[in-house]
Formats: structure tokens, sequence, C-alpha cells
């Protein structure tokens, strides 16, 4: 079974990786800056706003607005390998390679929450 | 940025891009244009994602017949008493003021596809450089013997949301104890699978929340199976004892007739009284894009999988209930979804933007009762024949009651970001 963190040393093997986003992975990482494709996390990000508003929230979706891309990408990548539960991101994941997660990682960090 | 340098960035660009990729439309006078046909949920999103990423580069133009759009999702939970009408309605001023949209709130009467036009009812002409068409379903009144739009005053239908909706929930809030209310279920393919039976679950709510248990809704299904249905006859089992039944063909031997004047439903097997009667009948994509000749013997519009494009004309794209969207459902989620897409393509054509490989998704969440509400939900890629499902979940029977009200509060934050997403 692939955790986490064999995902993300499965990760820092792969040379097409870009090198900010292998920072972005290490917890001692500096300020936040964008590693993947932005204007292609842009276009995947529309269906994310499909259901995560930018503002303030009625029901129990989270604002994923603004979001650091380290804390993006594990959350995405704990969804994708399972250790988190929910039927929908875990469907939504299991369609995302690394390149769009860091790509959606790049454009939400992008952004300020409203 | 400006939208004069941002033209110009488009229109230098663009003269290098002209040769190698057509085709890229670049107007040497003025904005390109695109219409979108039909604010509801495909064509209020194109709409808006068009107008928001191109930044003012893309003159948008937006034609609704009504001045005020109610939303078909939720409107189940309106008539269970969860949610009030004016929650569910929603105006267009922000697609105009926030996003520089021009909204025309009148009925389109034709698409002149020769002269790139769109005639509207009142004679006057929009011109398009691409027109993206969204105008939802028109039902097929007499795919039920007997009904008509005149019978639907008498028989809501309430598949069109808005004053059939409250029609339709004013009749069932005067059923009384003991009496029985009956919908015909439409056959395939139709808006939104699961509705008629999240609809009858709502209706059961509200009679058994008013004590009236032996008031009953019966089902008359002209399909031997649907979306769900192991997750909704656990839930009228549990929720809703002996007060939903639900009857397949092999049952009822087929759906004869519907009489206004004695609130009846004939079948094979018998004839059917209901204090109310609830027809949703057969269904086809809207009749402006039947008349601009965008539809196929199935009533519905083949598309381009990769772009949303129609396979009639290159310089209109269909979205939403009216394309022919292969693994996808009807609904607006993916109403939503392909809209974005759509916007995607239109901007590649127009501007120097860049095309990404066509994604989609889709979650339909349906409340059975208070706090249990189930989903199913599929990710789509663009195969070389259709829209494909990539990968799919549902809802399974048995599942806990806090995993079940999770997704109720997961589908209001849906409602609420979706609306925003499509009418700003
Ligand atoms: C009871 C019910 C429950 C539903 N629940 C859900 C749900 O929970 N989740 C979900 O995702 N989907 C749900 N749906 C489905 C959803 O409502 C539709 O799939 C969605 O609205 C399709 O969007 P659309 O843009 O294709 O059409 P529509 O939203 O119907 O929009 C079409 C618009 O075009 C306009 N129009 C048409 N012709 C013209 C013309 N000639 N000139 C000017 N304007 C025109 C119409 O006035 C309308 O506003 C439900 C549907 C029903 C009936």
């Amino acid at each position: 079974m692939t955790t986490a963190g064999h995902l993300r040393r499965a990760l820092l093997a792969v040379p097409a990786v870009p090198v900010l986003l292998l920072a972005e992975l290490s917890p001692a990482s500096g300020p936040a800056a964008p590693a993947g494709d932005p204007v292609y996390g842009e276009y995947l990000s529309t269906q994310c706003v499909t259901c995560h508003h930018s503002g303030a929230s009625e029901g129990s979706i989270p604002p994923i607005v603004g979001l650091p891309p380290s804390a993006f990408v594990d959350a995405l990548l704990s969804y994708k390998n399972g250790e988190r539960e929910n039927q929908v991101m875990r469907n939504v994941t299991s369609t995302l390679g690394l390149e769009e997660i860091s790509a959606l990682a790049a454009y939400f960090a992008s952004l300020s929450p409203n | 940025m400006l939208p004069l340098s941002r033209r110009r960035f488009g229109l230098i660009s663009g003269a290098t891009l002209a040769g190698l990729a057509a085709p890229n439309v670049l107007r040497a006078q003025g904005k390109p244009r695109v219409v979108v046909l039909g604010g509801g949920a495909g064509g209020g999103t194109a709409a808006r994602q068009i107008a928001k990423d191109s930044a003012g580069a893309i003159d948008v133009t937006l034609i609704e017949q009504n001045a005020r759009y109610t939303t078909c999702f939720f409107s189940n939970l309106y008539l269970g008493g969860f949610r009030d009408f004016d929650s569910i309605t929603h105006g267009y001023d922000k697609l105009a003021s926030g996003y520089g949209i021009k909204v025309v709130n009148a009925r389109a009467a034709a698409v002149d596809r020769d002269a790139k036009q769109v005639v509207m009812a009142d004679g006057s002409k929009v011109p398009y450089d691409r027109l993206v068409v969204s105008p939802g379903i028109d039902l097929i009144w007499d795919s039920v013997p007997g009904y008509s739009e005149a019978a639907s005053e008498t028989m809501p239908h309430a598949w069109k949301a808005g004053p059939q909706t409250r029609l339709l929930k004013a009749r069932l809030d005067a059923v009384e104890n003991g009496q029985q209310i009956v919908m015909v279920a439409p056959p395939n393919p139709y808006r939104c699978p699961p509705g008629p039976y999240e609809r009858a679950s709502m209706m059961a709510h509200v009679l058994k929340a008013k004590g009236h248990t032996g008031a009953k809704v019966v089902i008359l299904d002209p399909k031997p199976k649907f979306s769900k249905q192991g997750l909704f006859a656990e839930g009228w089992e549990k929720h809703y004892p002996g007060m939903v039944e639900w009857y397949g063909p092999d049952v009822h031997g087929g759906i004869k007739a519907v009489d206004p004047a004695s609130g009846t439903v004939t079948t094979d097997l018998d004839t059917f009284k209901g204090a109310l009667v609830n027809v949703i009948p057969a269904q086809r994509a809207g009749t402006i894009a039947a008349e601009a000749g965008l539809t196929d013997a199935s009533g519905f519009c083949p598309i381009d999988p990769n772009s949303m494009r129609s396979k009639a004309d290159e310089s209109i794209f269909v979205v939403g209930d009216a394309s022919i969207a292969g693994d996808m459902p009807k609904s607006a989620f993916s109403a939503n979804s392909q809209a974005k897409v759509a916007a995607m393509a239109v901007r590649g054509d127009l501007t120097d933007s860049r095309v990404f490989p066509a994604r989609y998704s889709n979650t339909c969440w349906s409340l059975i009762a208070p706090n249990d509400d189930v989903k199913v939900g599929a990710q789509y890629t663009a195969s070389e024949t259709k829209i494909a499902s990539a990968s799919s979940f549902v809802s399974q029977t048995g599942e806990p009651a806090d995993l079940r009200q999770h997704n109720y509060t997961e589908s209001l934050s849906w409602y609420e970001s979706i609306t925003a997403d499509i009418f700003g």
C-alpha cells in the first residue's frame, strides 16, 4: 500500500517534477512559490470551484483558495492514496496526476481568499 | 489588465498563430463576439467563464428569456420544505455588473447559421463569432397520451422550475391523510436521473411530517430500473414504510393514458387515481436547438467530446441537457462542467489562450429524508467517440448516519458554490 510518504519519495525520484514543487513538499521549505503550471491549474481549477466556494461556506466543503502549495499537495495526495475519506475527493484525485496536482497547487496558492 | 493592451497582445500573437492553427478568429474591427443562448446552468457558466477569463478581450452577450431563473436543482428540497422559493431563484445582475456581460432578457426565435446571428423574437439580430447553445430541455407532451401543456395546470410536471414548482408544492401541501399521489416517471434520457425518486422521497417526507402516514406515493415508471434504486428502496423502507410504491413496466404493463378531468392514470394493470398526479413526460433538446439543425434523430445535439463543439457547425458549441454527452448524466453539475470545457475552446478559437485536454465531472446528491443524503459521481475524459467515464463512485446501502448527514451538508455547500459559479 502506498502512503503519502511513499508517494512523495516517488515524486522526488521523478525528474520531470518541477524543483520548486519538491521544495514545497519538504516541511522545512521557505515561503510558498508556485511550482506547477498555473495556467493549466487555472483551467483545472474550474472543476473544483463548482463545489469549493471562495468565500465563507454554509456547508461542509472547505474553501481551498490561498492554501499553501504544500498543504494543498498533501491534502490531494492523502485522498489519492486513500488515507483520507471522502468519496468525491477520492474519485476526483484518482484522475489527477502529479502534473495536475502541482498545477492546481500553484494556481490556488496564487489567489487570495475573499 | 487594460482591455487595450490585452487586445493588442491577442492581435500580435494571433497573427503569428493564424498561419499555424486554424480556426483562429481575430476580428480586425472590434472584439470577437460570443453569444450564449440560455441563461441556465450551462449558459450562465459559459458566459461568466468566458467573460472572466478573457478579461475584456471578448464581447459576451447572454440571451435568456426569463428575468429570473429558478433552479430545478434543490427544487425537490423546496417541495420538502427545506428551502424557500427565493433561495432557489437567481437573477442576472451580477453577470452584467461584475463581468461586463450584456444580458438580453428576451426570447430568441431562431439561429441564422449562415449569417452567424441569433434572431430575436422581436426581429432584432445578435451577431456572433462563436455561439454557445444551452437551452435545456423541452417536454414531449404527447409522449404520455392525454397529457398536454394545458393538462399540466391540473397535473403539474414541475420538470422546468418556476410556476410549475410552486403549483406542485401547493398541491402536495393539500394532500390529506389516506389520499394517494401518483407520479408518472419519464423514460431515458431525461434531466436529473435520480430527480423523480428524490422528489417522491420529499413528497413522502411532507406527508409523514404531518402525520399523514396513511397517504402514499405511487410511482409508475416506464423504465425497468432507475438511478440509485437500491439506495432509494432502502431509504423508503426505513423512513416511509408502506408509503412509497414503485411499479416498473413488468408490473403495470405500460402507461396507456392520463385523464386530467378525473385525475387518473391508466395502465395495462389498473387505473390509478391520484389526489395529485405528477406527470414527467419524455424530453428532447430545447426547441431552438432542433430548429437550428443542431439535433440528430435522438432529439439531442451531437458534440465533439474534446470541446463540446457542435458536430453540425464549427462556430457553435452545445452544452448542458441539450447535448449528447456520452456517459454524463443530464445535470446542472454536468452542464456547468461542460460549459467550462466549451469556454476554454471558445477562447482558444478567438484569442491566443491555451487549450488543454477536456476533463469533466459530475456529482449528484439526493436527499431521501432529513440528514439522509446519498450521492453518485464520476470523472470523465474525451474518448474518440464520446465523453467517457474515467472513474466513478456511488453511496452504498447500510452506510452510517453521520456519513449521510455529511453528504447533506456537502450538498448545501455545493449549491452555494455552483450558483455563485453560474450567476456570479
Ligand atoms: C426536479 C429536478 C431536480 C434536479 N436536481 C438536480 C441536482 O440536484 N443536481 C444537478 O446537478 N442537477 C439537477 N437537476 C438537473 C438540472 O436542473 C439541469 O440538468 C440543468 O438545469 C441543465 O442546464 P441547462 O443549461 O442545460 O438548461 P437550463 O438550466 O434549463 O437552462 C436553459 C435556459 O435557456 C433558456 N432558453 C431556452 N430557450 C430559449 C430561447 N429560445 N430564448 C431565450 N432563452 C431560452 C431557458 O429559459 C432556461 O433558462 C434537476 C432537475 C430537476 C427537474
